[in-house]
């Protein structure tokens, strides 16, 4: 009889820990849940209300064409810098850039290959911290499978790694030798071995930056500050920060933006890539 | 009269579980599971903290919650495409610049380095889609916040609210008899951006 009523009374308690759990998830802070609603948490969510196929919360204005402008302008970061603009200057420069997404009907697309990630990073070399910017984009394997791939690395030359300034000599005469003094310029001397090449060699530092970590030279920290560049909007190039604050206007948000030709992306890609 | 009633309340179990399970798509079934999984890690955080429980039963806890994560708290292996193993160090909260073993972090609740304090999670939790990452295996993040309540002066206050995104592994699906699939989730590392309060 006892261990019956032992039996119900644990069934009673398995029953209801469910809900006791949910009971206790229950969010008394109704301003927290509104800004949690409201926030971009992730990209997938920027892309979606980027796109218009979700709205932000309270941005629905009963017109279409206005929600649309409306959700837009809450991907702003409102607190950004206006480069010294003043006000009426750049909600124009806001205005323009909304009107160029809606006009072209742009979509943000996460796969793009006009959308990169900058990702600055702290490493470990010879004990000491440095660090280093890569360079990642998406790209996709198969049918509904898609991985984030590096496409550039910089800052190698500021953390000490490689050295573009010292050229080095290898004796005119060493042919003759059958380059014997290769041996002790690259052995006795490793911290020239970049002074070596030809001037107009050109470092690719994804390559030395993969060896170094394939050797065991180099070691990963940590991720200090990311940041997306996308030039997929005719006419400008953006990028998305995430932003840590307490409010709806938090998330990953348009921290900067600018109208740029064609001429002027391939010129800030390639910028992305080097130094 | 006690076996009717036993008997009653199993059935009334039973039809409550399916009844809400054949509500949910094949999508927010794995979501479901996801929110029930992370559910029980807040549930175990709060025991953990928790004095008035036998130092026993808190260490129970540990484990019980690190059994929640991939790799259960130590290092794990994933295959890759070309099905070689991945290897990994143990599951990892990051706080922007520093960064944790979980296993730590569960630690230094249980010895009350942060005060003694309640954790509760939000019933506020944001899903993205889920991405395939290899044959049979899936990945997803969960965003939520996680509130840190701290007993002062007699009553309780809001210590720090952080939003969190903790990555999810979605490995090894299992058929059931009937034929369905689900796929147990496992959780991963913890991303911290900022705390709001």
């Amino acid at each position: 009889m006892i261990k019956i009523i032992k039996q119900l009374l644990l069934l009673v308690i398995f029953s209801f820990l469910p809900l006791c759990i949910s009971a206790q998830a229950v969010f008394p802070d109704m301003t927290m849940e509104i800004d949690f609603k409201a926030q971009v948490k992730s990209m997938e969510e920027f892309q979606a209300r980027f796109n218009g196929t979700e709205r932000k919360p309270g941005t629905d204005m009963g017109n279409d064409s206005l929600t649309r402008v409306n959700n837009l302008i809450s991907l702003f970061d409102f607190k950004m810098d206006k480069g010294g603009l003043s006000k009426e200057a750049f909600y124009k420069k806001v205005n323009s850039f909304v009107d160029s997404v809606i006009i072209t009907n742009t979509k943000f697309d996460m796969l793009s290959p006009l959308l990169f990630s900058e990702c600055k990073c702290k490493f470990f070399y010879k004990g000491k911290g440095v660090r280093i910017t890569l360079i990642l984009q998406k790209e996709i394997l198969e049918k509904n499978k898609y991985r984030w791939s590096l496409v550039g690395v910089k800052g190698l030359s500021e953390a000490g790694i490689i050295s573009t300034t010292k050229i080095y000599s290898i004796s005119p005469v060493e042919h003759e030798i059958n380059f014997i003094g290769l041996q002790d310029l690259f052995n006795e001397n490793p911290t020239h071995a970049f002074g070596y090449k030809s001037k107009d060699a050109c470092i690719d530092q994804l390559s030395v930056l993969l060896t170094l970590i394939q050797e065991k030279a180099i070691k990963f920290d940590i991720v200090e500050e990311q940041v997306f560049h996308y030039l997929g909007i005719p006419g400008f190039v953006f990028t998305i920060k995430e932003i840590a604050r307490s409010g709806g206007n938090s998330g990953w948000l348009i921290n900067s933006f600018s109208q740029m030709t064609r001429k002027e992306k391939s010129n800030y890609i390639k910028q992305l890539y080097e130094k | 009269m006690i076996k009717n009633l036993v008997t009653f309340l199993i059935c009334a179990l039973a039809v409550f579980t399916t009844a809400n399970a054949q509500d949910l798509s094949p999508n927010e079934i794995t979501k479901q599971r996801v929110q029930d999984v992370f559910d029980e890690f807040i549930y175990h955080l709060s025991l953990i903290s928790n004095t008035s429980l036998t130092e026993f039963q808190r260490q129970n806890e540990i484990k019980a919650a690190l059994n929640l994560f991939i790799g259960n708290g130590k290092r794990y292996t994933v295959f890759n495409e070309f099905d070689e193993k991945e290897y990994h160090r143990p599951v990892t909260m990051q706080m922007v610049t520093s960064r944790y073993s979980m296993k730590t972090f569960l630690k230094d609740i249980y010895n009350h380095r942060y005060g003694k304090f309640v954790i509760e999670a939000a019933d506020v939790v944001y899903f993205d889609n889920v991405q395939k990452r290899s044959d049979d295996c899936y990945e997803a993040t969960a965003y939520y916040m996680q509130k840190c309540l701290e007993h002062i002066n007699g009553r309780w206050v809001y210590r720090d609210i952080t939003p969190q995104k903790m990555k999810i592994y979605l490995d090894n699906v299992v058929t059931l008899l009937d034929g369905s699939l689900i796929i147990p989730p496992k959780l991963g590392d913890i991303y911290i951006n900022a705390k709001r309060l």
